[in-house]
C-alpha cells in the first residue's frame, strides 16, 4: 500500500479541526443596531457587552467578582435597589421597616413571578439567606450576612430578619441580595442551577458558552422597567485590544476597561468615551507594624514627596482627580474638609533627614494588572522619592502574593493598592485596611479601632458621620495611608445608545438605554 | 506492540503522578488560595472558617495524600470559584483547543512544506532567501503581537474576520493562522534541510540518471524519505501548539483549556489547574505514542531505499 502520509495526516488534523469548531454560537457577529423608539417592531433588538472576564457561576449565592455580578444582575432581583447617586430604592421588597436595631420587617411585591411562571414569595428570600448561611454551602457571601440570627415568615409577602447586633450596613446588604427560586434551586441542585439559572429578573437565561458569551432573553412579563432590548450577549474578551477592536467593528456595543491611552486617543465614529470616577481609590501605603513603616516621619517625608498631579497627567492621561482622603466621594462618610497632603520636596527631604533614611532604600511592593497602570504608578513614585532621597525599589507581585503579605502584615514598608468599596459605606472600607488585624491591614492603632467600632455601634446616621470624620481626619494626621486618587473607570460605547457608568462599576440593563 | 503499549501506559502513568505531584507542591507554595476565594474584605473569621472547611489548614503531608487518593479515583473535586466538577469544565473546553491547535498545524504544514521543498530544490536562489526571512519572522514574532496586528488589520480595517470569539469556522481563520507562524517557521526550516539531505543521496542521483522528470524525482522519491522526519516533528509540533494555544487564546477570546488554566491559575483554583495539567499531560504522552507509532508504520517501507548508506 503506498498512500502518502501526507493524505493521512492532514485528514486527521482536518477532522480534528471540524469536529472541535460545532458549536451553537451564530458565524454572524450580534447586530449592534437598536431600533429607535418609534420604530415598527421589526428585527429583534440586540445589544452585546463585552467584559474583560467571563461571569464566574450564574448562582448568584457564589457571586464574588463584579464582571459576574453585572451578569447575574440582569437575570436576578434584589431585595433592594441601588440608584446610581447612592440612594436606595424598593426591589423584590416595597417596604422596609426597622422594629428595633437588631429587627427588621421587609413587606414583599405581590406581582413578581420567576422566569418558569412561579410567583415570587418569602419563602424564596428565607430559603436564599438561609443557604448561603449554611456551612454546608461553602458560599463567599456568607460573612456579608452572619450577622442574621434568624429569618422568619409570618406569610407570603412578609419576611422578618432577627440579628445578633445592630448593623448599619443592613440595607446595604439586602441591595446585595440576589433571589433564587427555592423550588427551581433544591430541584435542580446548586450545579445544574448554576448553569442554567432561574431568576426573577427583566433578562431571562437563554445559553452560555464558558469563557465565550452568556446570551439572555427579554422577560416580557417582568414587573419593574420594561426591558429595552430582546436579547443581550455578555462576552469575555480579556485582551483590551481585542475588546477595542470588537466595539470598533460594532461585534459588541459597550467595553469596560478601555486603557487611558487609548481613550485620549480616541477618534473612531463607532466609539463613544464614557467615564465615572469610582469608589476605589488608589493609595500608598505603608506597613506601620514593623520596621521603618512605623516611623511617623518617614510616612510624613513620603506623603510629602509625591505628585499626584503630575501622575494623573503624565499615566493616567488626566483621568483622574486627585483624592483629598481614602473615601470616594459617593461613599457615606466621606468629609470634604480633610486635607489633602500637599507636595512639598524640602518639607519631605527634611521629614525624611530626621526620620534618619536620608540616602537608605526601602521595599515597594505593586500588584501587577491588578489596577490601571498599577505597576507604573509605583514606577513614578519611586522616582519622585528618590529626587528626596529615598531608593525605592519597586518589587511587582501577583495579587494573591500580595494580598497574602498583606493579610498576614508582612509587606513591605511602603506599597502601593486599591482601596475598594461595593457598600457605599465607610465601614467595611475602614475595617479592612484600618483596623488591627483586618484582612488587608497593615495599620494599627487603639484610637483607630475604637473609632472604627464606634462607627457602627449605632444605626444615626450624623453619629456615624461626625466618627467617620474623626476617623479620616486621625488618620490623615497619623499618615496612615496616602491617597492619591480615585480610579476612573473608562467604558468605551456605541453611539447609538445612552448610559451613564455607575462609580461601584455595575453594569445593569435597565440603565443602558437606545439613544434619542 | 502489545509490551510496546503497556510500556507506554506504565509511562503515562508515572508522567501524570510526577506532573501532578510538582504541580501540587508549586500550588502549595504560592500562598494560601483562600485570599482569592473571598472577596477581598472578607473577614479573618471567615477565610480562617474556609480554610479549615477545605482542609487547607491541615498538614501538608496529609493533604497530599488525600490529593493521591482522590487521583486514583479520578476525582479532581470541584472547581472553587465555579462550584463544579474541576474535570467537567477542562472537558469541555478541550474541543475548542484542540480544533485550534490542529487548524494552527494545518496551515503551518499547507504553507510551510511546499516553501521548505521549493527553498531546497532552489537552494541559494531568491526563493531560498524568501523562505529564511518569513522563517526568521516566524520565529522572532511574538504571538501576542503578531495577533493583535491581525486583528487590527484584519478584523478592524478590512472586516473579512470577526476580531474574537469562538464563532465558528470564520472566527478560528485569525487565531489559527497567528498561532500557526512560530510552527510555520520550524517545520518549513526543516523541511529544506531534509529535502538538501535527502537529495543529495546517491538514489536521487540514479533516479535522475534514470531519465525521470524532477518534479517526479523530488516529489515521488526526495519527498517520501524526507517524510519520515517531517511526519515525526510536525506530530511532535502539535504538543507545541497546544502549549502555545494559552497566548492566543487570551488575545483571541478563544474558549479553550488555556484561558481556563489561566484563570485558574489566577484565581488559585487548584482543582481546574491540576485537572487542566493531568489532561494536558496524557495528552502529551498520547501525542508522542501517536507518533512513534506513525513512524513504526512508516519505516517498513521506507527502509527499502535504506536511507543514508547511498543505495542498495
Amino acid at each position: 500500500m503506498r498512500r502518502s502520509p501526507w493524505i493521512m495526516l492532514l485528514a486527521l488534523l482536518l477532522s480534528i479541526t471540524v469536529v472541535g469548531c460545532g458549536g451553537k454560537n451564530t458565524t454572524e457577529p450580534p447586530s449592534s443596531t437598536p431600533s429607535a423608539p418609534a420604530a415598527k417592531p421589526a428585527a429583534p433588538v440586540k445589544i452585546a457587552i463585552a467584559q474583560g472576564v467571563d461571569a464566574v457561576t450564574l448562582d448568584p449565592l457564589f457571586t464574588g467578582d463584579t464582571a459576574t455580578g453585572n451578569v447575574q444582575a440582569g437575570l436576578f432581583d434584589s431585595v433592594l435597589m441601588r440608584k446610581p447617586d447612592g440612594t436606595v430604592a424598593p426591589g423584590l421588597a416595597q417596604k422596609m421597616e426597622s422594629t428595633s436595631p437588631t429587627n427588621y420587617k421587609l413587606t414583599l411585591r405581590k406581582d413578581v413571578k420567576f422566569h418558569n411562571g412561579d410567583p415570587f414569595t418569602s419563602a424564596d428570600v428565607k430559603f436564599t439567606v438561609e443557604t448561603i448561611l449554611n456551612p454546608a454551602t461553602k458560599s463567599p457571601r456568607a460573612s456579608y450576612f452572619n450577622l442574621i440570627k434568624a429569618v422568619t415568615t409570618p406569610d407570603d409577602y412578609t419576611v422578618e430578619f432577627t440579628l445578633s447586633a445592630p448593623d448599619p450596613l443592613f440595607e446595604a446588604r439586602m441591595c446585595n441580595l440576589n433571589i433564587v427560586p427555592a423550588k427551581v434551586y433544591q430541584a435542580k441542585g446548586a450545579a445544574e442551577f448554576s448553569r442554567s439559572p432561574v431568576g426573577s429578573g427583566p433578562y431571562a437565561f437563554k445559553s452560555w458558552k464558558k469563557d465565550d458569551r452568556v446570551e439572555l432573553t427579554a422577560n416580557k412579563n417582568y414587573w419593574g422597567v420594561k426591558p429595552a432590548f430582546d436579547e443581550v450577549t455578555w462576552r469575555a474578551i480579556p485582551e483590551s485590544a481585542a475588546r477595542l477592536a470588537a466595539v470598533k467593528t460594532g461585534e459588541v456595543n459597550l467595553i469596560t476597561e478601555v486603557p487611558p491611552d487609548h481613550a485620549k486617543r480616541m477618534n473612531d465614529p463607532n466609539v463613544k468615551i464614557v467615564t465615572q470616577e469610582a469608589t476605589r481609590v488608589m493609595v500608598v501605603g505603608f506597613n506601620t507594624t514593623q520596621g521603618i513603616g512605623a516611623n511617623l516621619k518617614f510616612r510624613q517625608a513620603v506623603a510629602h514627596a509625591i505628585n499626584v498631579p503630575a501622575i494623573i497627567d503624565s499615566l493616567m492621561n488626566g483621568y483622574g482627580k486627585q483624592s483629598n482622603t481614602l473615601l470616594a466621594p459617593s461613599i457615606f462618610g466621606y468629609s470634604k474638609d480633610i486635607k489633602a497632603f500637599e507636595f512639598d520636596v524640602e518639607k519631605a527631604k527634611k521629614l525624611l533627614a530626621e526620620a534618619g533614611m536620608a540616602g537608605k532604600s526601602v521595599e515597594f511592593e505593586t500588584p501587577t494588572a491588578r489596577y490601571p497602570m498599577d505597576k507604573e504608578i509605583a514606577q513614578a513614585i519611586a522616582g519622585q522619592l528618590a529626587a528626596i532621597g529615598l531608593d525605592a525599589k519597586v518589587r511587582p507581585l501577583e495579587w494573591g502574593i500580595m494580598s497574602g503579605n498583606l493579610g498576614s502584615q508582612k509587606s513591605s514598608p511602603i506599597y502601593i493598592m486599591g482601596h475598594g468599596n461595593a457598600w457605599w459605606d465607610a465601614d467595611p472600607q475602614m475595617t479592612a485596611f484600618f483596623k488591627t488585624k483586618g484582612p488587608l491591614s497593615t495599620y494599627s492603632n487603639p484610637k483607630a479601632d475604637g473609632l472604627i467600632a464606634a462607627g457602627t455601634a449605632t444605626n444615626d446616621k450624623a453619629k456615624r458621620e461626625a466618627t467617620y470624620k474623626e476617623l479620616l481626619q486621625f488618620l490623615r494626621d497619623d499618615a496612615a495611608t496616602v491617597p492619591l486618587f480615585c480610579i476612573t473607570d473608562i467604558y468605551g460605547i456605541s453611539p447609538k445608545l445612552s448610559w451613564t457608568p455607575r462609580p461601584d462599576q455595575q453594569i445593569l440593563l435597565w440603565e443602558i438605554t437606545p439613544a434619542k | 506492540m502489545r509490551r510496546y503499549l503497556a510500556s507506554r501506559l506504565l509511562q503515562a502513568i508515572l508522567v501524570a503522578w510526577g506532573v501532578s505531584t510538582v504541580v501540587f507542591g508549586l500550588l502549595h507554595l504560592s500562598g494560601d488560595p483562600t485570599r482569592l476565594m473571598l472577596p477581598e474584605d472578607a473577614s479573618v473569621e471567615a477565610r480562617a472558617q474556609l480554610r479549615h472547611s477545605m482542609g487547607f489548614d491541615q498538614p501538608l503531608w496529609l493533604q497530599y495524600l488525600q490529593f493521591m487518593g482522590r487521583l486514583v479515583r479520578l476525582d479532581f473535586q470541584h472547581s472553587y470559584r465555579q462550584n463544579l466538577p474541576a474535570m467537567d469544565l477542562v472537558v469541555e473546553r478541550l474541543p475548542a483547543t484542540y480544533s485550534l491547535a490542529g487548524a494552527a498545524l494545518v496551515v503551518a504544514v499547507v504553507l510551510a512544506v511546499p516553501l521548505g521543498i521549493l527553498a531546497a530544490v532552489h537552494r541559494d536562489k531568491w526563493i531560498d532567501g524568501v523562505a529564511s526571512v518569513v522563517a526568521l519572522i516566524g520565529q522572532t514574532v511574538p504571538t501576542y503581537w503578531l495577533g493583535i496586528l491581525a486583528i487590527m488589520l484584519f478584523a478592524v480595517k478590512l472586516r473579512w474576520f470577526p476580531s474574537s470569539g469562538g464563532n465558528g469556522l470564520r472566527g478560528l481563520v485569525l487565531p489559527a493562522t497567528t498561532l500557526a507562524a512560530f510552527s510555520m517557521a520550524r517545520i518549513a526550516r526543516i523541511a529544506r534541510a531534509e529535502m538538501l539531505e535527502v537529495l543529495r543521496q546517491d538514489y536521487i542521483r540514479t533516479a535522475r540518471s534514470k531519465g525521470l522528470r524532477e518534479s517526479v524525482v523530488v516529489y515521488k522519491h526526495a519527498l517520501r524519505n524526507a517524510s519520515l522526519t517531517l511526519v515525526t516533528v510536525i506530530g511532535l509540533e502539535l504538543g507545541v501548539l497546544l502549549g502555545g494555544a494559552i497566548v492566543t487564546e487570551t488575545v483571541f477570546a478563544w474558549p479553550g483549556v488555556g484561558r481556563l488554566a489561566i484563570n485558574g491559575i489566577y484565581g488559585r483554583d487548584y482543582p481546574v489547574i491540576q485537572a487542566t495539567v493531568f489532561m494536558m499531560a496524557i495528552t502529551f504522552v498520547v501525542l508522542n505514542t501517536t507518533t512513534d507509532l506513525l513512524y513504526a508504520v512508516l519505516d517498513p517501507k521506507i527502509s527499502l531505499y535504506k536511507r543514508g548508506d547511498g543505495g542498495a
